[in-house]
């Protein structure tokens, strides 16, 4: 490798090969290619609109729009002119659009870059809180990039030292405050390096990527490290996966991609959809690594996964199981290449800190599987501590730290958090649990209050603190865990509530919390659960991992029993959600209508839902259950319960 | 002398053929002032499912306002108005030929008031749809989508909010409602939106009337009615300041 740039606009700089860039795919027959030379054309031909605006060396720029091109070239403007990247995602939930709202307040001297659609949204949003003062700010300060067409005029570029901050990356918080993890040009070349050097990534990669660019991996991993070594990038929509899970497989192997990547519930969405006698001309031996991060990983879905796509060449050492978190700027470890899966199985209960992990041989009923992500890349140091901070030998369970000239030197205006989270000499908790077993890293749990689903960062205070608005619930009085489920393979989401009374009484606020949570995040809860204390710390802090341990074991299943039994006999009049289905289909009549109680067995017309709002939730329905239901289905099914019956039975045929 | 100065009533001229009257009423967020003793109870068992105060208080709030103006017209006291249902739902007053509509978005209510029974009014506010091109894909017919692959892409939110708000007044004014399918009936995509095409049991294309209601701010609003011409009068309702009847 040629000496490696100092800066994200040196990289750029670089890439001078016109038929090296970016393709952007946005349907199964819709695509358009962007060569690096013209990205950088177009971002500064953007620069220009933004400093039009006033922006300049220094200040922020949100980032706050659906369409990936638009997202790319406002993110590179932002490089050319010294400018902050903030990358928000648009999102479907009131809080994501809290969160712009949240951001915006907090940074310095902010710009946004949206669209009008999006800016249109937070207004809605403005009226419906209160915050229209806020949102007369945004609009004035707001790059619409769907309003631009001339990119000619060229802006002007600032001297970009490597100690510049190049963007934020804020987690996912639903209320309150979100922490933006800081990044330099530094951290991202040393990150980008060690990335680069141990995936032993050439001129004959390719990258696909569907992951959101306001995700880490999506933005670092899948833009920046192609762009990089000077390799072509395939990008598609979020949304469009999530919709078409197959045409992530598909559209690689027309495109003969290499490098891949998708957290855990990926692989299960695909699967789901997966359907091998459909997939006569996919070819996926070309595939030379999938990330799979960002969230815990299931050994036997990896296994899964592997054999399904086995027939159409997938190589069992694709499957790249690493870790990672935004503070790194992306990555800490990964394993060594050409190795298959690689896991450990522990017993359950030695997985305490402080203690060896009890390893044995094979699976037993009170042993769990966990996968190997290897050691640390270059440029990271990774270390497991114990309470005190000292070391631990191989196999202890520890507190999981990295430091390195990648790692940030704090969150945006978070002296007190940096303090905590930082040391003096260096070294980040990142609020991981683990160990080290022959050399290389094993994630047992999470030490902070950290929850992941669907590769999504919460703060388990944010979401209580958005339980606590459901009346009945008092401060404090709600402890919110992800808690891993190992038939499906995910972390679902169990609230745990305070109550004394009786479980009848608690239904309800059963329904009101995930309610509240579906509609506030954006969140599927699995489990509302009543407790009788709250297990704290001599400190008074909240001992989540008390809860989930106790849930792990066993000890709520007979509430959850008595739970479901309740809610079949009041499903009539209060509506908790049944099936799947059922549920699924309550929570798209909810994000349509999301001013009115809906039950199971309420007629969706006697609701007096107007017609577009039906053909807002029958063309939801149609994305999940894809020509499953007409519009005039909803009058012989008008009922959820129905309604589910019949796709159900749909589904079937 | 000088003169008082209340407001004086706004004269209405009463309803005769085929003329229809539109009313535009301002929702309040607000339960203050609202006589909500001219309500049912079922009317008010209804909104109450509703989640949000606002939203309880726009609905009161369009409920009364409705009876009141009814009222003028039927020389009821608003309480005294009773109100039936069709096999389709659709809604029409007991014992009475006076024919009204009702649509609602946000703030806004309209409601259409004539003699003619097929009247069916439509508002829709402008706001961003997930998927305009899913919704227009399944719910426009074949033709309209032909036509849907001419529209500009900034115009298209407008263009599907026209559309819808003729295709929800017209299916609101045959009675039949959704279940009739909105993809069977087609309309031009350009302005004027005529009516091109029907299902049978509805008449001729030819024997509608589609009028777009031009009201300020980002909103579409059409009125669809059986009759062989139409020329609405468009009306403020105040509460403060009850119209009178010529």
């Amino acid at each position: 490798m040629n000496e490696f740039p100092k800066t994200l606009v040196d990289a750029l700089n670089n890439n001078q090969d016109a038929n090296k860039g970016i393709t952007y795919i946005s349907g199964q027959d819709a695509e358009r290619d962007v060569s690096y030379p013209e990205l950088k054309q177009r971002a500064l031909g953007l620069l220009h609109h933004i400093q039009k605006k006033g922006a300049s060396e220094g200040n922020e720029l949100i980032i706050h729009l659906a369409d990936n091109e638009q997202f790319i070239d406002a993110f590179w403007a932002c490089q050319y002119g010294g400018i902050v990247a903030v990358p928000l995602a648009i999102g479907t939930s009131d809080g994501h659009r809290q969160k712009v709202f949240n951001v915006f307040e907090k940074l310095e001297t902010p710009y946004i870059a949206t669209s009008r659609k999006a800016l249109q949204r937070l207004k809605v949003y403005a009226e419906d809180q209160g915050k229209e003062s806020i949102y007369e700010q945004i609009q004035q300060k707001a790059v619409m990039l769907d309003r631009i067409e001339e990119f000619d005029t060229l802006g002007i570029c600032a001297d970009i030292k490597p100690e510049q901050t190049a963007f934020i990356q804020f987690s996912s918080g639903s209320t309150g405050d979100p922490k933006g993890v800081v990044l330099t040009h530094k951290n991202l070349m040393t990150n980008l390096f060690g990335i680069i050097e141990c995936s032993a990534f050439d001129g004959n990669d390719s990258f696909f990527s569907w992951m959101p660019l306001t995700h880490d991996l999506g933005i670092i991993g899948f833009h920046l490290t192609p762009l990089f070594v000077n390799i072509n990038q395939y990008m598609m929509p979020t949304e469009l996966f999530v919709r078409r899970p197959n045409l992530w497989l598909e559209k690689s192997s027309e495109k003969k991609a290499t490098i891949l990547s998708s957290p855990n519930f990926g692989y299960k969405h695909v699967l789901k959809r997966f359907k091998p006698e459909n997939q006569e001309g996919l070819d996926l031996s070309n595939v030379r690594l999938c990330f799979n991060g960002a969230e815990p990983i299931s050994a036997d879905l990896c296994r899964e996964f592997n054999e399904t796509m086995k027939p159409f060449g997938w190589s069992k050492t694709a499957m790249f199981t690493v870790y990672g978190l935004a503070e790194a700027c992306l990555a800490v470890s990964f394993p060594k290449l050409l190795q298959p899966l690689s896991t450990i199985h522990v017993l359950r209960n030695s997985l305490v800190a402080g203690q060896p992990a009890t390893i044995l041989n094979a699976a037993k009923e009170q042993s769990i599987e966990l996968v190997r992500l290897g050691p640390a890349i270059t440029g990271t140091d990774m270390l497991i501590v114990d309470t005190g901070d000292t070391e631990v030998a191989e196999n202890i369970i520890g507190r999981v730290l990295i430091k390195g000239d990648n790692v940030t030197h704090g969150y945006y205006h978070e002296p007190a958090l940096n303090q905590k989270l930082i040391s003096a000499d260096g070294w980040l908790d990142t609020g991981d649990q683990g160990l080290i077993n022959e050399g290389e890293l094993v994630i047992t749990g999470r030490t902070k209050d950290l929850i992941i689903v669907h590769g999504q960062n919460f703060y388990a205070p944010d979401l209580e603190s958005v339980c606590e608005s459901v009346d009945g619930i008092d401060l404090g009085k709600v402890i919110v865990c992800g808690i891993r489920n190992p038939e499906e393979a995910v972390d679902e989401l169990v609230v745990f509530v305070l109550y004394r009374g009786e479980l009848d009484a608690f239904y309800q606020t059963t329904i009101d919390v995930r309610r509240e949570l579906s509609e506030k995040s954006g969140l599927d809860v699995a489990h509302v659960l009543p407790i009788k204390t709250v297990p704290k710390t001599t400190s008074g802090k909240v001992q989540r991992f008390t809860l989930a341990k106790q849930f792990e074991e066993g000890e709520f299943n007979e509430i959850i029993a008595a739970l479901i039994e309740l809610s079949e006999t009041q499903v009539t009049d209060t509506g908790a959600a049944g099936s799947p289905i059922e549920r699924i289909l309550l929570e798209i009549c909810h994000s349509v209508v999301a001013d009115q109680k809906i039950s199971l067995s309420d007629n969706i017309f006697e609701m007096g839902t107007s017609s577009l709002k039906l053909a807002q939730i029958h063309e939801k329905i149609d994305e999940m259950y894809p020509d499953a239901v007409e519009l005039t289905d909803f009058f012989d099914y008008p009922t959820i319960e129905e309604l589910a019956g019949f796709i159900a039975t749909k589904i079937q045929e | 002398m000088p003169s008082f100065t209340s407001k004086t009533s706004v004269q209405i001229p009463r309803l005769e053929g085929e003329d229809v009257h539109v009313w535009k009423l301002k929702l309040s967020d607000s339960l203050d002032g609202l006589s909500l003793a001219v309500l049912s109870e079922e009317e008010v068992e209804k909104v109450s499912r509703l989640r949000s105060s606002k939203l309880r208080a726009r609905a009161l709030s369009m409920r009364v306002q409705l009876r009141q103006l009814l009222s003028l017209y039927l020389d009821l006291k608003p309480i005294d108005i009773h109100f039936q249902h069709a096999e389709f739902g659709k809604p029409s007053i007991i014992n009475s030929a006076l024919s009204f509509n009702v649509s609602h978005s946000a703030d806004t209510a309209l409601v259409a008031i004539g003699l003619c029974r097929e009247l069916g009014v439509d508002i829709e506010q402008w706001r961003e749809l997930d998927n305009l091109d899913g919704l227009v894909q399944r719910n426009f017919s074949s033709d309209e989508k032909e036509q849907w692959l001419s529209i500009n892409d900034e115009d298209k939110q407008q263009t599907f909010f026209n559309i819808w708000t003729c295709k929800e007044a017209f299916i609101k004014a045959t009675g039949r409602g959704l279940g009739m399918g909105v993809r069977r009936c087609t309309f031009n995509l350009q302005s004027p939106h005529e009516l091109r095409q029907c299902p049978e049991q509805y008449g001729e294309a030819t024997d509608w009337r589609c009028v777009p209601l031009e009201f300020d701010g980002p909103l579409s609003a059409t009125l669809m009615v059986g009759a062989n011409a139409c020329a609405p009068l468009i009306f403020e309702f105040d509460s403060d300041n009850f119209p009178e009847i010529a």
